[in-house]
């Protein structure tokens, strides 16, 4: 966020403030977010062939995995765990047929809807970092993103509804404290002089501030499809977790990323400036790369893992995890800018208590099927 | 689906829909489109030979409680009378204010004498001297810094206001402009008290107000002749070409003023704090829901049979299913046995009762 922020609001180019530039740069950036998921196919070959090689050496028996005490309202339903070899090649052949079939009108129409929720987010999430900084995007998008996802798991029977109110009251504490710390954000950018308070009228002198809220307000509203897609995923491409490979997953996803590309292609044509703007600019391509690579690409990677590996509630924690870090990253990449005041730090703590407790309530390793 | 469920999400959808309705206006308000109309540099500044006809009259209005108008705006208030010797200058007081509605529009009178707040009555009787005589209006905190004469050659224009909208601090138009008759006509519709002073202000008869009549005015075209030009930021005030100087002003403005005009500093804060407030109601109805759900494995309850026989009462549940519920809840005799049924509710329900009428009398009993 903090690279995509930065490549949207330096001043680089010509035509920097011009309104057809941002859009432009909107655009690259999106298309070059998706484009990343094209490598996830071949990322997944290093994780699927090291899963396969500790299965293959796992002496464990064949049987059931929990006991149903574990079972609640219907919602969930364990699966017998067979590991072992037999298991494991009826499974690649049934991969293969799979492969086969999977080319119909029904997969396309999925990853269709799927790339629409994900395109609608990603464009949102551009446009208003180049409105805002990428601190208070970062935040609103995460924040939008945990409620919508912490609650349609919960009413599409995603999650276990064994101390609701419990996890809602953590969940509510860990929103408070985003709370604060968007509220004191203000305080310390204005002790830091990157606003200012006009000293007649007592309002902020920001001539920026309607596109600050715009930006709010887009980028939260945008973020909530994420809620539908991780639903949708779920149900059509994690629906067995344990015979789902991530392999599978991550083609479903490049197929994704280029049907979000081709979304994107007709603005290209209204782009001839934008492109030679950046096409010899070493620094954009650098910082947008760093991003891809060390950013946005691990974070999808690791959202699969995390997906596949324990209930679908915990990757909610992510996006918790999410505001922290931008918030330690804002700190390291701005030192010199960078004031904190006692409330921040209690929103933080709070914000970083809760999302530990979230996490261990959520863990649960067992992979879990859902109903149908 | 679960019916509980299902009339959650009907109930939100309805919700949804009624605030969206009220607050459309509002909404729209986020498009800002005050460029389109703009007053444009040679509509401000035409070159000699090219000015246009003046339409609108040579009148400026201003209003207060008396003719006793307190020394910081009286500078501003001189200004304006000496840059236009040749216009009639009025100042509208209270008491004649009343007057003129009293004799002109007693239909408004009641409307107009009930406004809680001063403050109230002065921006309305803005919009009835503006329909009436046609003229500028201008508050008595913005003094004049130029002549108005450029602006007299369009049919109505008002000022552009920050962050979004159009103000009413500075105003003008020709007698019976449609614009300025629908914001008359609209202030009966927009008295409403929202509890909080200065959002009630602010949306019955103030700078929202007008702002949201506006959007309303615009959104099925507007009528020849009608449109009303926005004085751009620039053109208001802080620069050397612009027509006006502002003063101390907000006199009306109180502690609650200030705690919403204080929020925009804090920008940020608000949308996440309306995201969390919508994530805490939605949250507690699936709290709700969840609780629903346990509840109705165990029919002993009292909420649980109450809140079916309300569903039975407004016909979304038959009563034969509620009585085959209270007959579960009387027949059986252990919490465990009612969550086995619970879990297979998935079987056929014609399965479920020929269960309990084998083993048990008294559902056979009943039912003679």
């Amino acid at each position: 966020t903090k690279c995509f922020s930065n490549l949207q609001t330096r001043e680089n180019y010509e035509d920097a403030k011009d309104e057809k530039m941002h859009q432009g740069l909107m655009v690259v950036l999106s298309f070059m977010y998706f484009a990343s998921w094209l490598l996830l196919p071949v990322i997944s070959r290093l994780f699927d062939d090291r899963e396969a090689c500790k299965k293959r050496y796992s002496p464990a028996p064949l049987g059931f995995a929990s006991s149903s005490s574990d079972l609640e309202l219907q919602t969930f339903d364990e699966e017998p765990e067979l590991v072992n070899d037999t298991a494991e090649l009826m499974r690649n052949n049934d991969n293969k047929s799979e492969i086969g079939n999977k080319i119909s009108f029904k997969y396309i129409a999925q990853l269709v809807t799927l790339s629409v929720l994900g395109f609608i987010p990603m464009l949102a999430y551009m446009m208003a970092l180049s409105m805002s900084p990428g601190f208070d995007i970062a935040l609103i998008q995460n924040t939008s993103v945990f409620e919508i996802t912490s609650l349609l798991y919960g009413v599409c029977g995603l999650t276990k509804r064994r101390n609701v109110v419990t996890k809602f009251l953590i969940m509510m504490i860990a929103l408070i404290g985003i709370l604060i710390v968007s509220y004191t954000k203000a305080t310390c950018d204005l002790l830091a002089g990157k606003l200012s308070i006009n000293e007649k009228t007592g309002e902020l002198n920001d001539p920026f501030l309607f596109d600050r809220l715009k930006s709010s307000l887009l980028c939260g509203l945008g973020a909530l499809t994420i809620g539908p897609f991780a639903v949708l995923w779920h149900r059509w491409f994690n629906k067995r977790s344990k015979q789902v490979t991530m392999r599978e997953q991550a083609g479903h996803l490049s197929i994704m990323g280029v049907i979000c590309m081709v979304l994107l292609l007709p603005f290209f044509p209204t782009l001839a400036g934008t492109i030679s703007s950046i096409y010899k600019d070493k620094s954009f391509w650098l910082v947008s790369m760093a991003a891809l690579i060390f950013g946005t690409f691990p974070h999808v990677v690791s959202l699969l893992q995390v997906t596949r590996k324990t209930t679908p509630e915990y990757s909610t924690t992510i996006n918790l995890g999410a505001i922290i870090f931008m918030g330690i990253a804002d700190w390291i990449c701005e030192p010199t800018q960078t004031t904190i005041v006692r409330w921040e730090v209690i929103g933080y703590i709070m914000l970083s208590v809760c999302c530990i407790m979230l996490s261990i309530a959520y863990y649960h390793k067992d992979k879990i099927g859902i109903h149908h | 689906m679960r019916k509980e469920l299902k009339y959650m999400i009907l109930g939100n959808l309805a919700i949804v829909s009624v605030i969206l309705y009220v607050t459309f206006d509002l909404l729209t308000l986020a498009i800002d489109d005050t460029f389109q109309d703009a007053l444009l540099e040679s509509d401000l500044n035409p070159v000699a030979g090219s000015e246009k006809p003046q339409l609108i009259p040579k009148i400026i209005h201003q209003t207060y409680k008396t003719t006793d108008i307190p020394e910081v705006w009286k500078e501003g208030q001189q200004k304006c009378i000496d840059l236009h010797p040749d216009y009639k200058y009025i100042l509208w007081t209270d008491e004649m204010a009343l007057q003129f509605i009293r004799e002109e529009y007693p239909d408004y009178l009641e409307t107009f004498q009930n406004y809680k707040y001063p403050i109230q009555r002065a921006d309305a009787i803005r919009y009835f001297i503006l329909s009436h005589f046609g003229g500028v209006y201008i508050d008595l905190d913005d003094g004049c810094e130029r002549r108005l004469d450029p602006l007299l050659t369009v049919p109505a224009f008002a000022r552009k206001t920050s962050p979004t909208g159009i103000s009413n601090d500075v105003l003008g138009s020709v007698p019976q402009h449609p614009f300025f008759l629908k914001l008359r006509d609209s202030l009966h519709r927009y008295d409403r008290n929202w509890l909080v002073p200065y959002i009630t202000i602010m949306a019955s008869t103030g700078p929202l107000f007008v702002s949201m009549v506006w959007k309303q005015y615009k959104r099925w075209g507007v009528p020849e002749n009608g449109v009303v030009r926005i004085l751009q930021p620039g053109d208001y005030k802080m620069h050397t070409y612009s027509f006006f100087s502002i003063s101390r002003g907000s006199s009306w403005h109180l502690d609650d003023a200030k705690f919403v005009k204080s929020l925009a500093n804090h920008i940020l804060a608000c949308v996440v704090a309306g995201f969390v407030f919508a994530f805490f109601v939605l949250y507690c109805e699936y709290c709700f829901y969840c609780w629903l759900c346990s509840k109705s494995g165990n029919n002993k309850g009292f909420v649980s049979r109450f809140y079916r026989r309300i569903l039975a009462a407004v016909g979304l549940q038959s009563r034969s299913d509620n009585a085959s519920v209270i007959v579960n809840a009387r027949s059986s005799n252990d919490d465990v046995r009612l969550r086995r049924l619970r879990k297979d509710s998935n079987l056929p329900h014609s399965f479920v009762l020929s269960d309990l009428e084998k083993n048990h009398p008294t559902f056979t009993d009943m039912s003679t």
